[in-house]
């Protein structure tokens, strides 16, 4: 029987191979679009699993978000310089460090902070927390290694950021892996970045008007005559002075991130910070908002498909039933040779299942290889790492597809097992 | 007591205003050898496919040793079939891309798990006693003489009793012909079998070539014997 289904399936192997490649893009349309939406999900859900709430100027929760989670630069507005102070003596936080960004050096971004992010990261897996301004600790997929030195850049390159005059960091700690995008950031204090934007704006002053001096994240316009040092600025070869963050004059910020004690005190936290100067967001939440928008594409996108795979079914029905038709003289003879009437259903339902079949697993290979194509892009492009893979509620929908291709096999087989022999040899 | 005990039987077919097939009866002995001959669409297909149980009669009835085939189920007859009738058609129905060897095992290896070994060496068997010799060949490749020799292997391997032919050399050439026509009643004479074959040409219709095989004439599907 195989042989005979073999040898048929030879015959044709050009319209086997065509149908067989389009049940199988059908099926990997789908697949992709589903692995797709989840690894975005998951993925994103995982980079902000350490982020329990997050503080900024009253503006966009999202960009609040996008900035501080997944490190988009965008100009986010500051808050007062007194808001970390006034957290830090909170008894509600665990801890709370500042986030501030606008500065990077060979593409990755610099953010200044305090030692309490780090350890809230996870800490380091070599060298150590940074305990002076010229001193940097990397995330875990920088390629730089402890020692290196480096010199920031002020605004992003592609923008035509310029070299920071004189600075030059060091690097002494890599941090523990996240899996978010911090993993590929530069962590500096935060007061390293304040000085640098204040060194920077009073040179500016007169140019870019009063508001600069307190923007880190405000972009300078490139000076052609301005050239770095060869050696480090001795201003910044001085310790951490925690009680610069706690002082109510500190410069402003874009964002503060923290941690609270309890779950209670997390709500009570958003709920005292959600007012006209602040603006407190659970991450996890705003995620949440952006997945339903996600999930409505995705239901417009799976819709598509299932249109689309639909339509494919309907298509290789009607081959398969021509393709039947045709070989209802064969079939027939089968059965006036001898052949019993089972051995013709299963001959033609082996048949067609086995093309619908393979086509299927094939394409949910291909969709899976889609779907990891995508978003190593995606994870290349936000350095969210984006963890591809099915999960145990797939099986059903899957095994599912395949029924429905086994259903779906049986209607030629059932014409061809009711065919009468007498009129297929004719 | 007739191997074949045929009675009544009338078939029409919609859109015919006279029956296809009237036949009041006919009785074969067993080991006989009939021709069936007449013109076009006097019935003759449908005569030897309500023979071979393919076709059932509303009413009449046909019975071969006593086992009437009206009475069996379509899978029955399948099977009784099977047992009991080996079938060469004037188009040879094998199935390019399988060879020689595999076009006269594959009714039965469809009939069975497995195929037993002696089936296999009587295949061979029978394609060197029809000249067949490389049976490995894919028929696709052979030529419509040598197909429609393998399709008379094919239809003695389960040494039917019965074997019926619609008119199997009508597309072949002459030399073709007369060798599958020679095989057709030598190979049915060594096995015993009652064979019945339709055909209009002279090498079956000839009473010179014809031997001792009754010649049966059918007419718009009334049935006359010379
Ligand atoms: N399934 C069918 N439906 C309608 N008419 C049929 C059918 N089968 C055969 N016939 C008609 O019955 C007559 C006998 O056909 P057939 O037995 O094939 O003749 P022969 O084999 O002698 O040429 C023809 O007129 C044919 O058109
Ligand atoms: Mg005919």
């Amino acid at each position: 029987m195989l042989r005979f289904i073999a040898a048929d399936l030879r015959r044709h192997l050009a319209g086997v191979l065509a149908i067989l490649a389009i049940v199988a893009l059908a099926t990997a349309l789908g697949v992709a679009v589903t692995l797709q939406e989840r690894t975005l999900r998951l993925g994103s859900a995982r980079a902000a699993d350490a982020f329990d709430l997050v503080i900024g100027a009253p503006g966009a929760e999202t960009q609040l978000v996008l900035s501080s989670v997944f490190l988009q630069a965008a100009p986010l507005p500051l808050m007062r310089g007194s808001v970390l102070a006034g957290l830090l003596a909170d008894p509600r936080v665990a801890w709370a460090a500042p986030i501030g960004f606008g500065d990077e050096v060979e593409g990755l971004p610099i953010v200044g902070t305090s030692p309490a992010l780090i350890a809230g990261l996870g800490g380091v897996t070599e060298g150590s927390v940074f305990a002076r301004l010229d001193e940097a600790v990397i995330g875990a997929a920088v390629p730089f290694r402890i020692g290196d030195r480096f010199r920031p850049m002020h605004g992003h390159a592609s923008e035509g950021g310029e070299v920071h005059a004189g600075v030059s960091c060091e690097v002494v700690g890599r941090l523990k892996p996240t899996g978010t995008p911090w993993d590929r950031a530069v962590l500096v204090p935060i007061e390293a970045v304040w000085r640098l934007h204040a060194h920077a704006a009073t040179e500016h002053a007169q140019k870019d008007g009063p508001q600069a001096a307190h923007d880190p994240a405000g972009h300078d316009e490139a000076r052609p005559d301005e050239v770095a040092h060869g050696a480090g600025d001795p201003a910044f070869h001085v310790p951490l002075d925690p009680a610069a963050l706690a002082d109510p004059g500190a410069p402003g910020l874009p964002a503060i991130l923290v941690k609270p004690r309890s779950v209670a005190d997390a709500y009570r936290l958003r709920q005292s910070y959600r007012g006209e100067t602040t603006l407190a967001v659970f991450p996890a939440e705003v995620l949440t908002r952006l997945y339903g928008v996600l999930g409505d594409a995705r239901l417009v996108l799976g819709a598509v498909a299932y249109g689309a795979q639909a339509l494919v079914g309907a298509a290789i029905l009607i081959a398969i039933l021509v393709h039947v038709l045709q070989r209802r003289r064969q079939i027939g003879a089968l059965r006036a040779f001898g052949a019993p009437r089972l051995a013709v259903l299963a001959i033609v339902w082996g048949e067609v299942f086995l093309v619908l079949g393979l086509g299927l697993l094939a394409g949910i290979g291909l969709g899976y290889v889609a779907a990891q194509v995508l978003s190593s892009h995606v994870a290349g492009a936000t350095g969210v790492p984006m963890p591809v893979g099915f999960v145990r509620e797939d099986v059903l929908p899957l095994a599912g597809l395949l029924l429905a291709g086994a259903l779906i096999a049986l209607v030629p087989a059932v014409l061809a097992y009711r065919q009468s022999p007498a009129a297929a040899l004719r | 007591m007739p191997v074949l005990d045929l009675r009544d039987v009338e078939i029409c077919f919609p859109g015919l205003d006279r029956p296809a097939l009237a036949v009041p009866g006919l009785a074969l002995a067993e080991g006989e050898h009939a021709v069936l001959t007449g013109p076009s669409g006097a019935g003759k297909t449908t005569f030897l496919n309500l023979l071979s149980g393919l076709e059932r009669t509303a009413r009449g009835r046909v019975a071969w040793d006593g086992v009437d085939l009206g009475a069996l189920s379509e899978s029955g007859r399948d099977r009784w079939r099977a047992a009991h009738v080996g079938l060469v058609m004037q188009d040879f129905h094998l199935f390019p891309g399988l060879s020689a060897l595999e076009n006269v095992l594959l009714p039965q290896r469809l009939r069975r798990f497995r195929l037993p070994v002696a089936l296999e060496s009587e295949a061979a068997r029978l394609l060197g006693r029809v000249g067949i010799l490389r049976t490995e060949q894919d028929v696709a490749t052979l030529s419509r003489g040598q197909m429609q020799r393998v399709a008379v292997a094919r239809a003695l391997l389960a040494r039917p009793g019965i074997i019926v032919a619609d008119e199997p050399t009508a597309s072949l050439d002459e030399a073709s012909g007369a060798a599958v026509a020679e095989l057709l009643t030598g190979l049915a004479r060594e096995a015993g079998a009652t064979l019945i074959v339709a055909s209009h040409d002279p090498l079956f219709t000839r009473p010179a070539s014809r031997g001792f095989a009754r010649l049966l004439r059918l007419e718009a599907g009334s049935l006359a014997e010379d």
